[in-house]
């Protein structure tokens, strides 16, 4: 299978997953990024899981992606255009709900609530431990239980 | 509840997702050219999957025997027709003999890190495996570090160190099912390298990144600071009526403050034996808690994350280091619990627990690291796990102060999990009141003092610095000067969500000023 073949396989699901990670302005460019350099790395034609690969590279992205961007568009958003929430596609209340999180709690979250994927099964895609998955859940839970209850 | 708000959570993920965009085109090179930060770079030209393997046989023959001899990772993973085999060959290897006496390496994947940077690696289920590895640079023969790593099984902690001739591994053999933990070694340049057991099993390759702490200085001087205005203070007099603190005979006011969730505001009033709760209508409770001198004379508070008083002291013990009290805003009482806090000590609240740090880690001198005294469950932590750490965690963050030797201060905020860790340096000439992280991954705020003189009002100067994109931004707001005299040292400043709580004792009573960052 090609880079290409195996972008366009998996391509759609990383835009979603680096969605909730970044926001719906970045996601793009972070996938393009975190694919190029993931095809370019040396270590790309020993890898066998592509598809977790191609996910921890995206999360890589994403941590070291401007950390403030998303903070800064909504209150951009809130600024230029305050009836956004309701007339846009742009959930901006969902946005600042998100920019609550890590960048690691958002790939918990997103993994675990969007994917159904059980913490064991997170910790394969993100590689790290179902400990820290179950660590970086339970804080963004609080985190976001703090917000709903607002 | 917990259904309902993993409900309520799957619906803003699926808000959240539901504003993704399409996907963009295949990535070729020229959409990073395009990109003005981003450097043209020519794609390296890619190993093929045969290269690993072959590489890594090369490597293990030049390493096996040293690794062997040295006492390997355990005798029971090294056949001795091998081991034969391969004491015959150092220094003559070839490609092709290696490769007849070496089985391929299993490649189990790829790992990524920063030198210094723990790691988890996964061995293969039920394999038989020692401790030791070896971390060699791609295309080279020769090991450039050793590994040893932290797993069950074995009573030891991760460790490297450059790789030498008489290094050894300890002689061990686990099945144990992982992950072990191995620390990347901290003085390895960024680039490919393959990471292996030291008996040649099985590896993984390793691409080590720049690493990545960012460092900024921030120039208290560049901007003109913005001056804060309270938005409102709370004053009262001497005494030890219900609106009263401290006792002016002495000058002492209150040791120490802090803020409920509810903006409720909780003074330990040391000098009057006792603990004051103001409500945040403008009502009191009167007192919350008393303390008799001959049993417990308290020196430091904080109201935790679960609105539950953390209070410091020492009890009428010859010998014993202080005691913790855990008081509810009902009045309710636990303890004393032991600590090994031996020395007047300054409380803080994270979410993560309360921790104590001494006199030195308030910012007159180098930090020496902090004391674990409850849990985020508010559950006292047993003396034995008392154990300092050096940075105080915020959340899943962390936050260290160290003094440079110029007399600068470092912040350094480690944002959560294993993000990039950022440093803030700040000028030489403050002294560091407060240091805070805010809610949000990247941003701290640090109270500095503007002058230590007695002599001269003392100004403050808040820099709040977040990181934004390659740079730091840092806006700094200053609080009119105040003569230090009439400054407590302790406890003075607190952080609750924006807002900033100032305590100071004038002569005539306590203060609390509130200042608002902006948003």
């Amino acid at each position: 299978m090609t880079d290409e073949e195996i972008y366009r396989k998996h391509a759609d699901d990383l835009v979603r997953f680096a969605t909730g990670l970044v926001g719906p302005f970045d996601a793009r460019d972070v996938v393009a990024d975190a694919c190029l350099a993931a095809f370019r790395s040396r270590n790309w034609p020993a890898v066998t899981n592509h598809r977790a690969y191609l996910y921890r590279s995206v999360v890589n992205h994403a941590r070291s992606h401007h950390r403030s961007t998303l903070r800064r568009r909504v209150r951009e958003l809130r600024a230029a255009t305050p009836d956004v929430a309701a007339t846009s596609d742009v959930d901006v209340d969902v946005l600042a709900a998100v920019n609550r999180l890590s960048v690691q709690q958002r790939a918990a979250v997103v993994l675990t609530y969007w994917e159904d994927l059980s913490p064991a099964e997170v910790s394969v895609r993100l590689g790290i431990s179902e400990g820290t998955v179950k660590q970086h859940l339970a804080r963004a839970r609080a985190r976001l239980k703090e917000l709903l209850d607002e | 509840m917990s259904d309902r708000l993993d409900a309520r959570i799957r619906e803003l993920t699926f808000r959240l997702i539901q504003m993704s965009p399409e996907a963009p085109p295949f990535p070729e090179e020229t959409m990073v050219q395009l990109r003005p930060s981003a450097p043209a770079v020519t794609p390296p030209k890619r190993q093929p999957r045969l290269a690993w393997a072959m590489a890594a046989v090369v490597v293990l023959a030049a390493i096996a025997v040293p690794a062997l001899l040295l006492g390997g990772p355990s005798d029971d993973v090294i056949d001795d027709a091998t081991t034969t085999t391969l004491a015959g060959t150092t220094t003559t290897l070839t490609t092709t003999t290696v490769a007849t006496a070496i089985p391929e390496p299993e490649i189990l994947g790829s790992l990524f890190g920063e030198p210094g940077q723990t790691i988890d690696i996964t061995p293969p289920d039920q394999r038989r495996r020692g401790v030791g590895y070896t971390v060699t640079p791609f295309g080279s023969t020769t090991p450039a570090f050793w590994l040893i790593a932290a797993a069950d099984g074995f009573d030891g902690e991760a460790q490297w160190g450059p790789w030498a001739s008489g290094a050894t591994f300890p002689d061990i053999s686990i099945t144990s099912p992982g992950p072990d933990t191995v620390i990347l070694p901290g003085t390895a340049t960024p680039g490919e390298y393959l990471v292996c057991q030291t008996d040649g099993s099985f590896c993984w390759t390793l691409q080590l990144v720049e690493s990545t702490v960012r460092s900024f200085s921030i120039d208290t001087t560049a901007a003109a600071p913005i001056d804060l205005a309270p938005a409102d203070v709370t004053s009262t007099g001497w005494g030890t009526g219900e609106f009263e603190l401290g006792v002016s005979e002495t000058g002492f006011g209150p040791c120490c403050f802090d803020v409920t969730s509810d903006r409720g505001l909780v003074f330990l009033d040391a000098q009057n034996q006792r603990l004051m709760h103001w409500l945040p209508g403008g009502g009191s409770v009167f007192p919350l808690a008393t303390f008799q001198p001959a049993e417990f004379v308290a020196d430091a508070m904080a109201v935790g994350h679960d609105d539950r008083i953390y209070v410091l002291g020492m009890s009428n013990r010859p010998g014993r280091p202080h005691d913790l009290l855990i008081i509810g805003l009902d009045g309710s009482v636990e303890g004393p619990f032991e600590t090994v806090v031996d020395s007047n000590a300054n409380l803080q609240a994270t979410a993560d627990g309360i921790y104590a740090g001494n006199a030195l880690v308030d910012g007159t001198q180098p930090a020496n690291g902090w004391i674990p005294l409850a849990t985020s469950a508010g559950a006292p932590v047993p003396v034995a796990d008392q154990q300092p750490v050096a940075a105080l965690p915020v959340d899943d963050r962390s936050l260290r102060i160290e003094f440079a030797v110029d007399g600068t201060i470092i912040a350094i905020l480690n944002p959560g999990g294993d993000s990039v860790p950022i440093e803030y340096h700040i000028p030489g000439e403050y002294f560091l009141a407060g240091s805070f992280a805010q809610n949000e991954q990247s941003t701290v705020v640090l109270v500095l003092g503007t002058s230590w003189s007695a002599d001269e009002p003392t100004g403050f100067l808040i820099v709040r610095a977040s990181i934004e994109g390659e740079a730091v931004v840092s806006e700094v707001y200053r609080i009119a000067g105040r003569s230090w005299a009439e400054m407590g040292p302790f406890g003075t400043v607190r952080l609750e969500g924006s807002s900033l709580f100032f305590m100071s004792t004038t002569s005539s009573g306590t203060e609390v000023a509130r200042y608002e960052l902006p948003e």
